[in-house]
């Protein structure tokens, strides 16, 4: 038998690394080998490098390349503005500043509250503004299951299965069972979030999703606060949706170019002459 | 063959919740007052376990081979850098061990980790001295059945490849030269125009960002 490695010292350097590339001495290797029969940590470390190489092997052929945004789905959503920002500079002509209600009367109030309605002159039409925020459901694939879920991932899993169905309204109650037991959970806030928006549920989507930027640095900061912009931009908050294109912004994340072009398209919303 | 392994083992409050077959039958052959994250198996673990086997219980071999084919297969991968012989020693080795542990070979049982390491190793050292060939020190196939045939392999390329979106070109670029070409931090350092200091600070910063993503993904069964 060879002594083992402990997982300090696999840890410290790049002991892993070495290994999987084929860089460790014969014993450094047996000592690593052995240690992977006794811990799940490094094993399953190796494991996702492992992963991580394959899939970066996958994109070699565009190495230098950024990888595909996640987020790929909104474009189609660009592509309508010309065409929308022709048929609302149409209705508003033909119709005058009375075809919108003001905003205040469209929702009711809450946090999401706009501070300054869209559709006063000067501002972007509320028409715009909406189509402008609708988003398409951020993609989710349940994982398969390890060991028995805590109650709080349980909860989760019920309400992520009724969302991969497309059941939003379905998939409120586990999400929020799952927040509740565990309100630091960003991932079931945010996809709390997110479902209560589909849902037209638009200010308790604005809590949820702000929940989720509130439980600090997660995987799902930076979309937080993108979904946040887009629910705004529905609740015909102009000024607080462009706060939260900027914060993406600030994140300098794989979502900044997402949320500059969003900006750019807010920009570029007609407005509404006096 | 089943090649789960389960990574997060929970605590009894957590119980509660059990509703998977396989995590019942869990329950019942490892006492969850015990049960503990990362560890592979505490020392009474083992020692029930290599008991449970001795005495022909099925699912205790079936545990092993949760708890074992993956390393087995992956370690003969990296020894051997083929793919179809790593599994025949994955099968090889388990026969192996479960013959030896019912004929009482193993005398430390809470070495049941080592063991099986041992018997591994013992395998693929035979069949490279039969092959004429010596256990070269080359990179660690990644092309494995075990990627494509496994779910938690499987899981893992989903989250893994969510967990690199949000990593910035140039992080991308540095793990992508690091990983997939072997470039070492100098070299990086002068194709991208960075010290090599921030090179190996940029690298290790994103892995670390990756594994510990895919881990936290992985314990909230999200992707």
């Amino acid at each position: 038998m060879t002594s083992q490695m402990t997982c300090d010292e696999i840890e410290q350097g790049d002991v892993m690394e070495r290994y999987l590339l084929g860089r460790l001495d014969e014993a450094s290797r047996d000592e690593v080998d052995e240690h992977l029969f006794t811990c799940d940590a490094c094993f399953e470390r190796l494991q996702t490098l492992r992963a991580l190489r394959r899939e970066l092997a996958a994109t070699v052929g565009v190495r230098g390349v950024e990888v595909v945004p996640e987020k790929a789905g909104w474009i189609w959503r660009w592509t309508l503005l010309p065409a929308l920002a022709v048929l609302v500079v149409a209705i508003g002509v033909t119709l005058g500043p009375r075809a919108f209600p003001p905003s205040g009367q469209s929702t009711s109030t809450s946090p999401g509250r706009p501070d300054r309605p869209a559709g006063t002159p000067g501002q972007p039409s509320p028409m715009a503004l909406a189509e402008l925020g609708k988003f398409q459901p951020p993609a989710f694939a349940a994982a398969s299951l390890r060991g028995v879920p805590e109650a709080a991932t349980a909860r989760f899993r019920d309400g992520m299965a009724h969302y991969a169905r497309g059941d939003y309204r379905g998939a409120i109650a586990g999400l929020r069972a799952a927040a509740a037991l565990d309100p630091q959970a960003a991932h079931a806030t945010f996809f709390l979030g997110i479902c209560h928006v589909l849902n037209g549920e638009l200010n308790d989507g604005i809590r949820a999703l702000q929940q989720t930027i509130d439980a600090g640095d997660s995987p799902y900061l930076e979309e937080a606060h993108l979904y946040l912009a887009r629910t705004f931009l529905q609740n015909l908050d102009p000024i607080r949706a462009r706060q939260e294109i900027e914060r993406t912004i600030g994140l300098r994340g794989p979502l900044e170019k997402d949320a500059r072009q969003l900006l750019a398209d807010l920009d570029r919303l007609p407005t509404t002459t006096p | 063959m089943s090649a789960e392994t389960f990574i997060l083992l929970p605590d009894r409050a957590r119980l509660g919740s059990v509703q998977k077959e396989k995590n019942d039958r869990l329950a019942r052959t490892v006492p969850p007052e015990t049960w503990v994250r990362s560890a592979l198996l505490t020392p009474a673990e083992q020692l029930s376990l290599v008991d449970r086997i001795r005495q022909g219980d099925g699912l205790a071999e079936e545990e092993l081979v949760a708890r074992f084919s993956a390393r087995i297969e992956v370690f003969a991968a990296g020894r051997t850098h083929d793919r179809e012989l790593a599994r025949d020693v994955m099968q090889e080795v388990l026969l192996n061990v479960f013959s030896a542990l019912r004929a009482g070979q193993l005398r430390d049982a809470e070495k049941l980790g080592a063991f099986v390491f041992g018997i591994a190793r013992n395998v693929v050292n035979n069949h490279l001295r039969s092959r004429s060939r010596h256990p070269a020190s080359e990179p660690i196939s990644d092309d494995l059945p075990a990627i494509d045939d496994d779910d938690d392999l499987a899981d893992r390329m989903a989250l893994v490849k969510r967990a690199l979106r949000r990593l910035d070109a140039t992080d991308q670029r540095i793990l992508s030269m690091t990983l997939v070409d072997g470039c070492k931090p100098g070299e990086i350092s002068s194709a991208l125009g960075l010290s090599s200091d921030v090179v190996r600070a940029r690298k290790s910063r994103a892995l670390k960002k990756v594994t510990d993503r895919v881990r936290t993904w992985l314990r909230s069964g999200s992707r």
